[in-house]
């Protein structure tokens, strides 16, 4: 933090003797207790920046409130992040800014959709992200609190609470926090961030707005051919089973082991996600709304093929789960031990939607 | 002296719009639209449309729709309803 | 317009886009099941709110 920068946030003193009370009673958490956001830790966090605190990142709807680096700041104490973390969180919510991750929609969607943060490069070890066993779960400051700050910036500057603006139908418990490192060690393949084009030993965060995990276990399956069908058959009952094809984007998370298996017999992430947009294809006559399920394909499906100059579909035109392999977004993450994958759905992808996001730390 | 702690929330002052004038009557007026892209939206808007030429003798009915829902209307749409028309519905939240 | 389950959160944006004091006309929840017939019953329950938005006061039907 500039010598001369000053702190513009409102003070405001506690009269009772239970801050953590005070917090509560003035709808600042995210349900749990939060870290009193004292002057002496927000110059703290703030000491691990040479920004402005009042560089402005961006705003966040639905409230459009202004996320400068003070406010990002405070959150990030709340949250009960290290100082150590902060450029790390600072990343995160310029890339929850950029107009095209859409955070507005993700945050007041019924859909249940949460930022998946993905962190590669240096940066996991230097904070201590967790990338192996429970790479999805508890345990972990960095994850934990990383994910965290970004949910409380949702609430406290976005203005997006439960039963106000947010009408989530269900949600999940990874809108409290949604924070992985990929497993890039245990990974056979290129990592995300170095898919996406930046260098490996840079360290980026990537931003998705998904759902809540699907774990998919596969314990027995010996090739990738074989492998890979039992995933993408579990994945083809994501948003509904009759969703052919989905509107928005998949993220996988391949187990260390899977992976081994994908590797075993040579194939590359493009292998895998080519390969899912080929064979996970069901005919119309099984999509079209029946007793089976209300929600499902029906005329637009004809019109949509009848758009782009096809042959207009039939009963047994197939369609793919995956609109395009290059909507299946692959990492490796999770432990050494156990076969259990998982599949992260979407929200609504694409320039209709939120768009992956990925911003160097 | 309690605790003091820094507010996380961003206090936005916003400036209370003015609506525009309310018309004296339908009668000759474009009416806008504006679909925002939820399922089964449309129906309602038609029927709108048909109560308004039927019933109020607008001009005409100016029906645009948002390209997606999730985001607001695009900008070049918000222009095109503030010149072209005298009222605008925006429905169907869902 | 918004659908019941929505005022809260219509409320919110009004406020947040500088409209406080606006009133949106509610429709029952939920539309995305319902007929066309149905929806269109919809309108025909609240086209009067409607034009009573848009104009300075009650006035007759064209002939």
């Amino acid at each position: 933090m500039p010598e001369t920068a000053e702190l513009r946030s409102q003070r405001t003193e506690t009269q009772e003797d239970d801050p953590i009370e005070l917090l509560y009673s003035r709808g600042l958490t995210d349900g749990l207790p939060v870290v009193p956001p004292t002057e002496a830790r927000v110059k703290r966090m703030l000491e691990a920046t040479d920004r402005d605190p009042q560089e402005l990142i961006g705003t966040i709807g639905p409230n459009y409130g202004r996320a400068t680096i003070e406010k990002i700041a405070i959150n990030a104490v709340m949250a009960g992040c290290h100082p150590s973390y902060f450029p790390t969180v600072l990343a995160v919510v310029e890339a929850a800014c950029e107009d095209q991750f859409c955070i507005h929609g993700i945050n007041v969607t019924t859909f249940s959709a949460s930022p998946m943060i993905i962190i590669n490069g240096p940066i996991r070890q230097q904070i201590g992200v967790n990338c192996g066993h429970n790479a999805m779960g508890h345990g972990f400051r960095a994850n934990a609190t990383i994910g965290r700050a970004l949910r409380l910036i949702i609430i406290n500057i976005g203005g997006a609470k439960p039963h106000e603006i947010t009408k989530a139908t269900m949600g999940h418990p990874a809108q409290y926090t949604f924070c992985v490192g990929e497993n890039e060690e245990e990974s056979p393949w290129e990592p995300l961030h170095v898919e996406r084009g930046f260098r490996a030993d840079q360290s980026t965060v990537t931003l998705f707005g998904g759902h809540s995990p699907l774990q998919i276990n596969d314990h027995a399956s010996r090739n990738a051919e074989q492998l890979a069908l039992s995933l993408g058959w579990t994945m083809a009952g994501l948003w509904n089973h009759k969703n052919f094809p989905l509107f928005s984007d998949t993220v996988l998370v391949v187990c260390p082991e899977h992976a081994k298996t994908f590797k075993q017999d040579g194939w590359s992430k493009n292998d895998l996600r080519q390969f899912l947009y080929e064979k996970i294809r069901r005919p119309l006559r099984e999509l079209r709304p029946g007793v089976n399920g209300g929600e499902g394909a029906g005329v637009s499906m004809l019109r949509t093929d009848a758009k782009k100059d096809r042959e207009p579909a039939t009963d047994d035109t197939l369609f793919p789960k995956f609109p395009k392999p290059e909507n299946i977004t692959i990492i490796v993450a999770g432990g050494t031990a156990g076969r259990f994958s998982a599949a992260v759905q979407g929200w609504a992808g694409g320039n209709a939607g939120s768009k992956i996001t990925t911003k160097v730390i | 002296m309690g605790e003091m702690f820094l507010d996380p929330t961003d206090k936005v002052e916003r400036s209370q719009k003015v609506f525009a004038p309310r018309l004296d009557t339908l009668q000759g007026k474009t009416v806008g639209l504006l679909d925002i892209s939820k399922s089964k939206g449309a129906f309602f808007l038609d029927r709108v449309e048909e109560i308004l030429r039927q019933q109020y003798g607008v001009k005409d009915v100016l029906r645009r729709m948002k390209p997606t829902v999730t985001r607001p209307a695009p900008q070049p749409i918000k222009n095109e309803l503030q010149e072209k028309c005298d009222a605008v519905i925006e429905a169907l939240s869902d | 317009m918004t659908t019941t389950e929505f005022i809260g959160a219509a409320h919110a944006q009004c406020t947040a886009l500088g409209m406080a004091q606006y009133e949106p006309i509610l429709v029952q929840h939920p539309v995305q099941p319902k007929t066309q017939e149905e929806v269109r019953a919809l309108a025909d329950q609240v086209i009067d709110q409607v034009i009573g938005k848009l104009l300075k006061q009650k006035v007759e039907k064209a002939a």
